[in-house]
């Protein structure tokens, strides 16, 4: 079920309603909440919730069986590892053995052996690698004692299948979410007012920005070969937002549609575009993936508590493998490890970490500030443009053909037909300027005074209603879901 | 909780209100559907129209009635496909016979003519359901019965201040201007994302293609029944169009229009997709002309109507 359907416009208030009416039996509410998570997944194919289930299960267990060999590191170890091989299994076989089997056969071709490799025509499952990464952080966090094995099984499932964030994350940790489950959920009036604020700018970004820059940006990335740097630089600077808004834009519905349930998810975006440096950049952008692997991948290989050979190897390893996460393409290897690349000079050179937003209590940034933020985001952009590209050779072509003035010819590709969403797009940066020390576009609306009193303030949820509502694109799934 | 529920509802209410406020002055906002409908039903003026014409866009935009001697009237649209022309022809033919007079059909035909129900967009599925009152249009998802919900804000908001035009003339000709085609802009990518929309292959079945096919007869039958005589149009398309179109597709729409006029001696084939007579400044993109080459294509289509009247 999309959130961007109407199918989930009546979904959610009936669960929404039922979920509240069970408030005193915590153990029917958790049945209830898996019922409705399987209902909201299964909806676009039944079929997968068998994969969810025996993921959940067997975390499940293995979460018993560490408990259980308490004290005997050895069998901990092999369990763990069981568990960690069955879910890395299942993602493998249905996201990368057919990228695996191409590759293999190609390399051999180009050894001069033919070989017939078997390639298996599979769906990938939407969502397997976010349900995946969290069930494989439970089992890892109790076999490091940082969490107690629950024995508690709707709770426990209720934490792998929790809809709003089953199927683009965030990535939520069983230290976090689980002991949520385990309790009674009280409603929140401000809370539950805060999350539906956030789920309306959610939906603002996807429905009004992203969609509609999917027209522009689909009709540009299709055919770079033949255009000029006056359509090829819009185009990537669209898709630059295309992908922020698409998936911060998912975020912000799931954290809002949490709230609402009583339950609180981690930030997954906090205005990565105002980043100073690419390190800030990743401390801002996809923050649960991000901290996971940091704290899965990064700091098992000895982070950067080690020489700086070693620590620009770690780095390259964990951005290789974070995009590489991303999906079963050249692509996503290549822009992961461009992005480990642009660490070297930090590591080199050492960094300077950034605790706090750019201008902080100020309204405007300092020309040092403007300069290192422009400098992040061309890097970013350069990087989107090999996320987007549908082959190597494609993101050459389009980088070639970017920076060539030679070529004039300008296709309008829908570039000047919806000049509102310019305008949207500037009401989005605005706004997410002047928020940027808060959780989203929309939080604390109180602490501006015109918009201290109700009527002003419903006012500005109907005009964005009312945006939405006229200028929506035509709808187009996340992108994150493919992953 | 209670308060959070009242405040929503009120939310709520407003919305809904705004929305049926909406719904009910949007659907009085003339446009082509509403006008074809009322024209047809409109005895004293659907006993005087000679000739219909149905189908696609290559007939809505191609063919302006005013240059045809007899009374014409276009009930065609862009992406209408066979299964909707042959309900149109039913209703005003038989289960509402408003068209007594009624001498010629003149049926854009092509691939698209034969299109399934998918590739009629579910925007133009509601205008047959609310402005034709046709209820057997299938598969339209429930929220798409209302208009609101793919809101055209910019007629809406013209129609409230008075400054709305119709795209239409009094004869049902699409009458937006068309600009000429800009060669410089013709891309091979272009013509062959174009000659795939509506080439066979875009068809998603065989069953389909069939059901498609049996209504195009029974619109033969019927015209036949009622002594009418029914002209399939090949219309002009550019050189870029002809020179990459799918040799099956004009081999398989050419067969299935001789099998047509042998069977039905009122059916007849005009094939005009190669008449030279139109230049590229007569189009308005690959396959649709525009105003000149659509004056020129109704003097030739009156030329034909005239011969056979004779006939």
């Amino acid at each position: 079920m999309l959130f961007n359907s109407i199918s989930f416009l009546i979904f959610l208030p009936i669960v929404f309603v039922i979920y509240w009416l069970l408030k005193d039996k915590l153990k029917l509410q958790n049945i209830f909440v898996i019922t409705a998570s399987y209902i909201f997944y299964g909806w676009w194919d039944w079929r997968f919730l068998i994969l969810i289930i025996i993921t959940t299960f067997c975390s499940y267990l293995s979460g018993i069986l560490l408990e259980k060999y308490e004290g005997q590191r050895h069998k901990q170890k092999v369990v763990s590892a069981c568990n960690i091989l069955l879910n890395i299994g299942i993602l493998g076989t249905f996201k990368y053995f057919n990228f695996f089997t191409e590759n293999f056969a190609a390399l051999f071709k180009s050894l001069g052996m033919s070989m017939d490799m078997p390639t298996v025509k599979l769906i990938l499952p939407v969502g397997i690698s976010f349900y995946t990464f969290q069930a494989l952080s439970y089992t890892i966090d109790v076999y490091q004692h940082k969490i107690k094995p629950t024995h508690n099984v709707p709770a426990f499932f209720a934490f792998i299948s929790f809809f709003p964030q089953l199927v683009a994350g965030p990535i939520e940790r069983a230290t976090h979410l689980l002991p949520q489950f385990l309790e009674k959920r009280k409603f929140d009036y401000a809370s539950a007012v805060d999350g539906c604020r956030q789920i309306l700018w959610g939906f603002f970004k996807k429905v009004v920005i992203a969609d509609a820059c999917a027209l522009i940006v689909n009709n540009i990335f299709c055919d770079p070969e033949l255009q000029c740097p006056l359509t090829l630089i819009p185009g990537a600077l669209l898709f630059t937002i295309q992908i922020y808004c698409d998936f911060s834009g998912y975020s912000d519905i799931a954290i809002g549609t949490a709230r609402l349930f009583g339950i609180n998810l981690m930030q997954n975006f906090a205005f990565p575009y105002f980043s100073r440096n690419i390190s800030e950049f990743w401390r801002r952008w996809h923050i649960s993936l991000s901290t996971w692997f940091r704290d899965y991948v990064y700091f098992p290989l000895g982070g950067s508590r080690c020489n700086k050979w070693r620590t620009l190897y770690n780095t390259l390893i964990l951005f290789t493998v974070s995009g590489f996460w991303h999906g079963a393409n050249w692509t996503f290897i290549c822009w992961g490890a461009y992005h480990g690349l642009l660490f070297i000079p930090f590591i080199v050179f050492g960094r300077k970490k950034y605790k706090d937003v750019v201008a902080k209590w100020k309204r405007l940034p300092s020309v040092t500030e403007i300069f290192q933020m422009a400098i992040t985001f061309f890097f970013v952009v350069i990087g989107w443009i090999m996320f987007r590209a549908d082959s190597l050779q494609q993101f050459v072509v389009y980088i070639k053909n970017m920076f060539n003035p030679r070529i004039i010819n300008f296709h309008n590709y829908g570039l000047t037909d919806t000049p509102s969403l310019y305008v949207f797009i500037f009401i989005l940066l605005l706004t997410e300027w002047i928020q940027r020390e808060h959780q989203h576009g929309l939080s604390d609306l109180n602490r501006f005074k015109l918009l201290s009193k109700a009527v002003p303030r419903y006012c500005l949820y109907l005009c964005i209603l009312f945006v939405i509502w006229v200028f929506k694109a035509t709808a187009s799934d996340f992108i994150y879901f493919q992953f | 909780m209670t308060k959070f529920i009242k405040k929503t509802s009120i939310l709520l209410c407003i919305i809904i209100v705004t929305l049926f406020i909406y719904e009910k002055s949007y659907r009085a906002i003339p446009n082509r559907y509403s006008y074809i409908y009322s024209y047809l039903q409109n005895k004293t003026k659907a006993k005087k129209i000679k000739c219909l014409l149905l189908g696609t866009s290559h007939s809505s935009y191609n063919i302006n009635p005013r240059y045809l001697s007899l009374k014409s009237f276009s009930a065609a649209c862009a992406n209408q496909p066979v299964f909707m022309d042959y309900k149109i022809a039913y209703h005003f033919l038989l289960d509402n016979y408003t068209l007594t007079s009624l001498k010629y059909i003149v049926l854009a035909y092509d691939i698209t003519t034969l299109s399934v129900e998918d590739f009629v967009s579910n925007s133009q599925k509601v205008n047959y359901k609310i402005y034709w009152h046709f209820d057997n249009i299938p598969k339209i998802p429930f929220y798409l019965n209302f208009k609101f919900y793919n809101p055209q804000m910019k007629n809406y908001i013209s129609y409230l201040l008075g400054n709305y035009k119709v795209n239409y003339d009094s004869s049902g000709w699409f009458s937006s201007n068309f600009d000429t085609i800009d060669v410089s802009k013709i891309t091979e990518k272009l013509i062959k994302k174009r000659i795939d929309e509506i080439s066979l292959s875009s068809v998603k079945s065989v069953e389909e293609l069939n059901i498609s096919k049996s209504y195009l007869f029974k619109l033969a039958e019927l015209c036949k029944k009622k002594h009418i005589n029914l002209i399939l149009m090949n219309s002009p398309k550019t050189k870029y169009f002809l020179s990459h179109r799918h040799k099956d597709d004009v081999i398989y729409m050419d067969s299935l229009a001789g099998c047509l006029s042998i069977k039905y001696n009122n059916v007849f084939y005009a094939n005009w997709a190669e008449d030279s007579v139109f230049t590229i400044n007569n189009f308005s993109d690959l396959d649709h002309l525009n105003v000149s080459g659509a004056k020129k294509l109704s003097y030739k289509l009156n030329k034909l109507i005239e011969y056979l009247d004779k006939k």
